[in-house]
């Protein structure tokens, strides 16, 4: 899965956690701007696995604070296995 | 350990803490209602639990404590919880939290400060709450900015346990504007000079002392870091794990008590020519309440024995057992008061402890991660909280549900912040359902509705729009939740209950093991009618009750506890210089 890919899955769960069309993230800003707290982050979490089948911590959100950034993360962890 | 081994612990306690009928002793019912009167801290009794070296119990084994296994933990503190929970809280359950964060993050150097303070009877604060954020502690604005020789500290912190005499101090501060902004130090208060402050009045639990700490630009070396720089909410939220599974299972205790002094008074009590136990109504509450006790006993040990074997669903057990079991007791403390008719109000006589108890347990539940905290962190993850094994580990179903399956020393980093993988306690509900041997009308029944309510539940979780979970939920996200919680202490109860019935001698295995107790335990656990459909179940035979009852009047005659294990309030114990070791 391209990193792409990968960052427009994050975008449309986020929008989704927050009632949002997709078209307001911006796959490079923080998510933190939009108003993302630690409830997300584990709703995020559980997500995530189901999706790609390894556990993160709720803390990548504040780790790798943008879309973009997730997906690189995500994409480099599916790699290396 | 073993089941007996565990029972000894506690009844070495309970000998050490001495005859809680005898008004001499400092560790009784009617000393501890003095003591609570006089709003002084029950300076005799605590200073019985220093003697025995009560600390021990929260400092883990490979640091000279006797900390081994959780479950264990929690069915030796409760036995100080029987006497008086504000006792349990003020000597040593805020200790417990702070050690948490110690044991799970902390350097060496921490661990063994802090073993060596709780080993003498010493207390540590810990200081997480201020008045603007509550619960929100991720909003928290104590300030420690680095400086060159470590970190200066300023801001407040309100309603501390112990913050006037604790040696050691864990302290929640913000130390920069990102979102992993907090972090945890460990404060040495015999190295600063804080100001005094006020005590807080409070309506229950005036044996603890609850003061407000103000730093004003403190100055704290940097080996004061708990686990990592901006770690602070990851470290807490995991080792609050084991305090949030293990505190409502010591706050049975409490409730124990409750019910042996409202059914003491109602076998004493002669209305009408008869003794108030003979009411069929009087019977049923007190039968229902001792049902919770040993199904909240069952929930939160299985819960705890969880952490030791599947730490990374620590999050899902912890949360769901803090939300759901101080609501049950609550209820309970509610059905008993209207038994107890005038007495639940008055603050002297045989009865009082009962009054204290319901003034001083709402203290047990706000105080550390308030019911919807916990509600919010079950909701959040429920799609990973109901997935199931294709094909379960009997291997690991044993661990959990046999207590006499040794478990290993608890491993304080395996905790994750959420949760991962499959579910055990949940997926066993199917197997404990299709295992079970009774062949009970209306145990079946409940069987059933249990069956469909996860049928129910697993298809509301998989068709929530994401946007429910979040704190923000909709109703029936709440109802998914509370169904989810009370699913899982179904799935202990009658896994526990087939433990017992294939011929394990663990005491309280008769009990446990009847038709009569798992059918009242879970109709207690369903919320009675609010959880159930069918009419099968709308009225569980009166004849379930009378057993439970029989039960009942045999402990309180032989003065033993209302919980699963069953020890004796008054043992005779010759070994008094043992070691406790949980
Ligand atoms: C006896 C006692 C001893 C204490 N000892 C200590 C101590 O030693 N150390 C310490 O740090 N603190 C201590 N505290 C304080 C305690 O930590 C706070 O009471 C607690 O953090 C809750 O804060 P709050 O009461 O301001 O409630 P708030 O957080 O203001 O809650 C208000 C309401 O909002 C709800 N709510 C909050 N968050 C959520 C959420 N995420 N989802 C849904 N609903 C939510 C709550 O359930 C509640 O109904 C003690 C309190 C008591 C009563």
């Amino acid at each position: 899965m391209t990193e792409e890919i990968i960052s427009t899955w994050i975008v449309e769960t986020i929008a989704s956690y927050l009632d949002i069309p997709i078209s307001e993230i911006d796959a490079l800003q923080p998510l933190a701007n939009y108003g993302i707290d630690s409830v997300h982050a584990l709703s995020l979490c559980g997500d995530i696995e189901d999706k790609f089948g390894f556990y993160v911590d709720p803390t990548l959100a504040w780790d790798y604070p943008t879309p973009n950034a997730i997906a690189s993360f995500i994409a480099s962890r599916l790699s290396s296995r | 350990m073993s089941v007996i081994d565990a029972r000894l612990a506690v009844e070495a306690m309970d000998a050490r803490l001495g005859d809680p009928y005898s008004p001499s002793n400092a560790c009784s019912w009617e000393q501890l209602c003095r003591n609570d009167e006089s709003g002084e801290r029950p300076h005799d009794a605590e200073a019985i639990l220093k003697e025995i070296g009560a600390g021990e119990a929260f400092v883990p084994f490979e640091l000279n404590g006797s900390l081994f296994q959780l479950d264990h933990l929690g069915s030796l503190v409760r036995a100080v919880f029987r006497r008086d929970p504000a006792l349990g809280l003020g000597f040593g359950v805020t200790s417990l939290m702070a050690a948490a964060t110690i044991w799970t993050a902390g350097t060496t150097e921490q661990k063994e400060r802090a073993a060596k303070l709780l080993i003498d009877g010493g207390q540590i604060a810990v200081a997480f709450h201020e008045l603007s954020h509550g619960n929100d502690f991720g909003a928290n604005e104590v300030r420690a900015l680095s400086s060159e020789s470590g970190f200066r500290l300023t801001g407040n912190k309100a309603f501390i346990n112990n913050a006037d005499r604790a040696e050691l101090i864990v302290i929640h501060a913000r130390t920069s504007e990102t979102p992993v902004g907090h972090s945890l130090f460990l404060l040495d208060r015999t190295k600063l000079s804080l100001p005094p402050s006020d005590y807080c009045n409070t309506v229950g639990v005036h044996g603890c002392r609850l003061s407000n700490i103000s730093l004003e630009d403190t100055a704290v070396t940097g080996s004061a870091l708990i686990g990592p720089l901006g770690m602070g909410n990851s470290v807490a939220l995991r080792a609050f794990q084991v305090t949030r599974a293990c505190l409502p299972s010591m706050a049975i205790g409490a409730v124990d008590t409750a019910l042996r002094t409202t059914a003491e008074f109602a076998v004493d009590r002669r209305l009408y020519g008869f003794s108030v136990a003979e009411l069929p109504y009087v019977q049923q509450s007190l039968a229902g309440v001792f049902a919770d006790l040993v199904a909240s006993d069952i929930f939160s040990s299985t819960a705890a024995r969880l952490l030791h074997i599947e730490p990374n669903q620590g999050s899902l057990y912890s949360a769901a057992v803090k939300f759901l079991v101080p609501e049950i007791l609550r209820e309970d403390i509610n059905i008993l008061a209207d038994v107890l008719g005038a007495r639940f109000y008055l603050r002297n006589g045989k009865h009082s402890i009962f009054q204290k108890i319901m003034r001083d347990f709402p203290a047990l539940v706000i105080g550390h991660a308030a019911q919807d905290v916990c509600e919010a962190t079950l909701r959040a993850q429920l799609p990973v909280g109901v997935r199931i094994e294709d094909k379960p580990d009997e291997e690991l179903q044993r661990a959990i549900f046999d207590w006499n399956v040794p478990l290993g020393p608890f491993d304080w980093t395996a905790l994750q912040l959420g949760a991962s993988g499959k579910s055990a306690l949940f997926t066993a509900l199917y197997t404990g359902i299709e295992n079970h041997t009774s062949v009970d009308r209306e145990l079946r029944a409940i069987f059933d509705e249990l069956l469909d309510l996860s049928i129910w539940l697993r298809s509301t979780v998989m068709q929530m729009s994401p946007r429910e979970r979040g704190l923000n939920g909709s109703a029936l996200s709440s109802k998914a939740t509370k169904v989810y919680a009370r699913l899982l202490a179904a799935s202990a109860c009658i896994n526990r209950s087939n433990v017992c019935r294939s011929g394990t001698q663990d005491p309280g295995s008769g009990l446990i093991s009847s038709d009569a107790w798992l059918k009242i335990a879970l109709y207690g656990i369903l919320g009675y009618k609010r959880f159930l459909h069918t009419d099968l179940v709308e009225q569980l035979n009166p004849i379930c009750y009378g057993e439970i009852y029989e039960e009942l009047l045999s402990r309180l005659s032989l003065n033993t506890t209302f919980d699963s294990l069953a020890t004796s309030m008054l043992p005779i114990y010759s070994n008094i210089n043992n070691k406790i070791r949980v």
